[in-house]
């Protein structure tokens, strides 16, 4: 214990004594530790801290499988037959989400809501920590009206006053009681996204429900494994379940459909893993470069120690004493590395927090805690055995007398010059590594920014509206409401012009499903499963197309003469319109939608417009049909409450935003208005995550290549100091100056050689993670290798300049005059 | 055969003034000397006289602040560094105090490099550095380490290396200064058999045997040589 102290106390004072190089060594430390703290509270909070429910691996999601949507939510008629038909899964529930204003107590709040069966909290093994969860009663359609509150919103809408509970709440002009309060925290599977759902409702069911409408896929299916059943038991059972459901019900189906079950962990960190794991691959790059930097360091410094350990051991030191003692160096300027490192990580996690775009699921259980704490502390000890161990074997290891005698100075350095070459080598190649994932991920930004979106985003204004399905309760009011509206925002000077559409692309929820038609004339009657024709569809006013800059390509927009009762009009994209109509003019065709009663008309395609890439930038465009929301739905259904409004300003959107929301206020006051943004700051965020990912590996990238020139001027200068004598020496020999420069040179380029060939097989091999990540560029991209090796050259040969150009101010003379 | 009529090294007038934090120092000054062919001469005198400054600048290691210096007709003095460079490698051969080997190449390449830097073709330089080492008698250390020979070895890697381009002048300071008796005189007599052979050798010495070696002796003191010193004679 003694002799641990003594270490301590030796290592302070010969750390003390060189603060330079402790002040270059922790700030090295810290950069690597901190950045490694920072991205691994991220992974804890994200990925590794469990899922707040109850054995949270033994929970499945269900889903539907199609070509195109290969995870696809369930109709009804397949939950129930789900629960009947398996036994794989212990128990099953069902979820929807959706949206409601709370009105009463202070402003109208537009609240998104989860829609759930009664039984889902009792799958999760979650229970309300106030009041009772949904009873049997409250589940069947028209039952009792029961409300359950999130904590959070409990504590903001409420004062987390218990007595909330048994208290009647408004939610879309409907009275509901509040039946409890779900734990803090607690979110459905897949909810986890943004602020997640602030109340949950019953689902109700009907379990009486037409089986033979299978169109509507809308569920959300959740289930708890039975004991001893298995992920891949459940996921093989529902195939058979769904493609037994086909068989029975041919015309409902494709040929293709079929389901699988997969695992609830995956379904709420699925996305975001494969950048978490790219970004937690770089820190831990950047700390082994911050190792093998103070490595060098130290082995610099063991050249001028060599004497002293020498010493040492002529005195009598034992060897493990003396790896003790050189260990416990490196272990103490670790762990200042770490005490820094952890404030700059407490300080970047907030950063990171509030860098990171909504759509990273559980950002509120990131954060420092005890698994992060250990973490840290087990990379600090890692992280000075590791570049403390190299410099304290070669410390030992060389020729202990030849230390205390001259002649064989030139001799005695080389293992350890060794040592250090191999380091900045390895720096080299994983300098190269970063910078190419950076220069992956950033070419795949740009060209994702180049994609044309099929509409012009600049002067856009968005927002979201939804209408009281009691006040708003039919289909013409409806109509009547959005007419009016629509109207008087034309009018808004600013506003060129003025437009409604079921979603934006880019904007909120991406999915707005498709549904499938059959053309006139052309379909088997009843329709064959390949008679039908998918695309995703829409329901817009006159003028979306102008409005949001969509070229119509042939025929004509809607008009206000797309009215119900008039010949019903459709418009089609051109993927679809090549798809349906290869080689034809749909304009003129007519065609059906599927469903039954919901749309039971034929519609004539009256127009071809450009295609849009509705779910984001990096999807290409898939067929997409435009209905006229006048004349939509032309059958049993209803007109949609909740559309999202887009404005053409004449100058700065935002500046709109005032006369927008009074003119919604003029109509009604008390219809809400949500996320309302420029068209611009929504495909903004769209890519956030992206851009976010790109960013910091750029940054990670960038103080690699730093500390690998560091590493590679600390090399080849101390490499030519020690080898000045030698200089002179071969001078004197008749060496021109060209040839000392070459010398010199060849040696860094030996080094930046072998670390270019290395770093570019682990490059590559590490591409294979980056996939995921890019957008139109493969992670072989050659160009991108020959420019980051460029890259790493020029850094290397900026770092070899200053030390090749003192090699070559070598005064010969030198030579002569020893010592 | 050097050129019989011109002496091989002419210094008139010379010079050498070191500038160190306002101090400066006349390590030479209005030194004339000639060195023909063939010589053997001693450069002695106590320490800080300039011994080591003049012989760095008949190596053109250095140049002289002033005055003249031809080398086998040719004037030198205002060389660039290059060029010198290149005349050092042709004419001049080099054995210093500490050995000066270099510790990571081979006693074969040590004794080549010169070679290389005067741009020898392979083959000449394979058998110039086996004729030079077999004259040193080091043959069978080719492939050793410097650190792996003695110190009288190490010297006569050094001498080997020095002669073996054959240059117009061997140049050394002090050889003997690091090597016990008995190998110091062992290396005395290999730079007596070079120069039996022809070589011409300007030695700086303490030692007094190379005093009785040379044919020459040159006295300096505070820079300047001592005009008619007792050692400044011919001895024939
Ligand atoms: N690079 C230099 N800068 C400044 N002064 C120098 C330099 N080299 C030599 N001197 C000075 O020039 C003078 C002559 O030095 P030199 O090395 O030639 O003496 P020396 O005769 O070889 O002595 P020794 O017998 O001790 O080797 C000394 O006073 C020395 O301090
Ligand atoms: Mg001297």
């Amino acid at each position: 214990m003694n002799g641990v102290r003594q270490d301590l106390r030796y290592a302070w004072r010969g750390l003390r004594q060189r603060p330079g190089f402790t002040l270059v060594a922790v700030v090295t430390l810290a950069l690597g530790i901190g950045a490694n703290t920072a991205i691994f509270s991220v992974v804890n909070g994200v990925l590794l801290r469990p899922l707040p429910y109850d054995h949270p691996d033994r929970l499945a999601m269900v889903w539907g499988h199609r070509t195109q949507e290969p995870l696809a939510e369930l109709s009804v008629p397949e939950y129930w037959e789900l629960g009947e038909r398996t036994h794989a899964f212990a128990r099953v529930g069902a979820y929807a989400d959706g949206s409601a204003t709370l009105t009463g107590a202070g402003a109208p709040e537009r609240l998104r809501v989860g829609y759930m069966t009664a039984g889902v909290p009792a799958v999760l093994g979650v229970a309300p920590v106030v009041g009772r969860g949904f009873g049997r009663e409250e589940d069947l359609p028209g039952g009792p009206a029961a409300v359950l509150l999130s904590d959070a919103l409990w504590r903001r809408r409420f004062g987390a006053d218990p007595s909330v509970v048994g208290r009647a709440l408004t939610l879309d002009d409907t009275p509901l009681t509040v039946v409890g309060i779900m734990p803090p925290g607690f979110q459905l599977p897949d909810h986890y996204e943004g602020t997640g759902m602030e109340l949950w409702a019953p689902l109700q069911l009907d379990p009486a429900a037409d089986r033979s409408d299978r169109g509507w896929h809308f569920l959300d299916v959740v289930g708890r494994l039975r004991n001893g059943a298995t992920l891949e038991g459940a996921a093989a059972e529902t195939s058979a379940l769904m493609r037994g459901m086909r068989a029975e019900h041919p015309t409902e189906y494709a040929a293709e459909f079929d389901g699988t079950s997969t695992s609830v962990i995956g379904e709420v960190v699925g996305d975001v893993r494969p950048a978490l794991l790219v970004l937690l691959g770089a820190v831990a790059l950047l700390l082994l470069i911050a190792c093998a930097n103070v490595a060098g360091l130290l082995l610099a410094r063991a050249d001028t120690r060599q004497r002293e350990i020498a010493l040492r051991t002529a005195l009598g030191a034992g060897r493990s004493r003396l790896v003790r003692q050189l260990l416990t160096e490196s272990v103490l300027l670790a762990a200042a590395g770490g005490v820094v490192g952890a404030l700059l990580a407490v300080w970047g996690i907030r950063g990171l927090v509030l860098a990171a775009p909504a759509s990273v699921p559980r950002l509120d259980a990131v954060g420092i805690d005890v698994r992060v704490l250990g973490f840290t502390a087990a990379l600090t000890i890692l992280t000075g055995v590791l570049f403390g161990l190299a410099p304290a074997l070669h410390a030992i290891r060389g020729d202990l007398t030849g230390a205390l005698t001259d002649g064989a100075r030139a001799g005695t350095a080389g293992g350890r010059q060794r040592t250090r070459r191999l380091l900045v080598a390895g720096q080299i190649a994983i300098a190269l590594v970063l910078v190419t994932g950076a220069s992956l991920l950033v070419q795949s930004f740009l060209r994702l920014r180049q994609v044309d979106p099929g509409f012009r985003p600049e002067h856009l204004l968005t927002a979201r509206i939804e209408l009281s399905t009691v006040r708003y309760a039919t289909s013409d009011s409806r109509r009547t409401f959005y007419r009016e509206l629509l109207d008087r925002l034309g009018r808004v000077p600013g506003v060129r012009s003025a437009a409604m559409a079921r979603a934006l692309p880019m904007t909120g929820k991406l999915e707005i499903g498709d549904w499938s038609f059959v053309l006139e004339g052309r379909s088997a009657s009843p329709p064959l499963p390949s008679d039908w024709h998918p695309a995703d569809w829409q329901a817009v006013s006159p003028g979306y197309f102008a409005t949001m800059g969509i070229p119509i390509l042939r025929g004509r927009d809607f008009t206000a003469d797309d009215r119900v009762g008039a010949p019903g009009a459709i418009v089609v994209n051109r993927t679809l319109a090549r798809q349906a109509w290869p080689g034809e003019d749909p304009v003129g065709q007519r065609v059906l939608l599927g469903g039954g009663s919901v749309d039971s008309v034929w519609r004539t395609v009256v127009g071809i417009v450009g295609d849009v890439r509705h779910r984001g930038l990096s999807t290409e465009p898939r067929p997409e049909m435009y209905l006229p929301y006048a004349q939509f739905p032309a059958g049993t259904g209803s007109v949609t409450p909740s559309v999202s409004i887009v404005l053409r300003a004449a100058g700065d959107p935002e500046a709109l935003v005032p006369s927008l929301a009074a003119t919604v206020r003029g109509v009604d006051p008390d219809i809400p208005l949500s996320s309302v943004q420029t068209m611009e700051q929504a495909m903004g965020s769209w890519a956030a995550e992206r851009r976010l990912v790109m960013l910091l590996v750029t940054g990670f990238a960038l103080v690699a290549l730093t500390l690998g020139a560091v590493g590679i001027y600390g090399v080849m200068a101390h490499l030519v100091g020690q080898r000045e004598r030698e200089i002179g020496i071969r001078m004197a020999l008749g060496a021109v100056p060209d040839q000392i420069l070459r010398l010199v040179v060849s040696q860094s380029a030996w080094l930046v050689a072998g670390g270019i060939a290395a770093g570019t097989a682990a490059a590559l091999a590490a591409g294979r993670l980056l996939a995921g990540l890019l957008f139109h560029i493969r992670p072989t991209d050659p160009l991108t290798f020959v420019g980051t090796a460029l890259i790493l050259v020029v850094v290397a040969a900026a770092a070899t300049v200053a030390p090749a150009l003192r090699a070559v101010r070598t005064d010969p003379a030198h030579a002569l005059r020893s010592e | 055969m050097p050129l019989a009529i011109d002496p091989l090294i002419r210094l008139t007038g010379l010079s050498k003034i070191f500038h160190t934090d306002e101090v400066e120092t006349h390590a030479l000054s209005g030194i004339d000397l000639d060195i023909k062919a063939g010589e053997y001469v001693a450069v002695c005198g106590p320490s800080g006289c300039g011994k080591t400054t003049l012989l760095s600048i008949l190596g053109l290691l250095d140049t002289p602040s002033e005055g003249s210096f031809v080398l086998a007709g040719e004037p030198v003095s205002t060389l660039s560094a290059a060029q010198r460079a290149r005349v050092r490698a042709r004419a001049v051969g080099f054995i210093f105090q500490a050995f000066n080997l270099i510790g990571d190449l081979t006693v074969y390449q040590n004794v080549e490099l010169p070679l290389k830097y005067r741009g020898m073709p392979a083959d000449e330089r394979r058998s110039a550095v086996l004729a030079a080492l077999d004259r040193v008698g080091l043959l069978h250390r080719l492939k050793h380490y410097p650190s792996q020979l003695s110190g009288g070895q190490q010297q006569r890697v050094a001498v080997a290396r020095a002669v073996a381009g054959r240059p117009l002048v061997l140049l050394a300071d002090e050889p003997t200064g690091n090597l016990d008796s008995a190998n110091g005189a062992e290396v005395t007599a290999l730079l007596r058999e070079l120069n039996q052979d022809g070589a011409t050798l300007v030695v700086v010495t303490h030692d007094p045997r190379y005093l009785r070696e040379a044919r020459r002796t040159v006295y300096l003191f505070d820079g300047r040589l001592v005009p008619g010193a007792p050692l400044d004679v011919e001895v024939a």
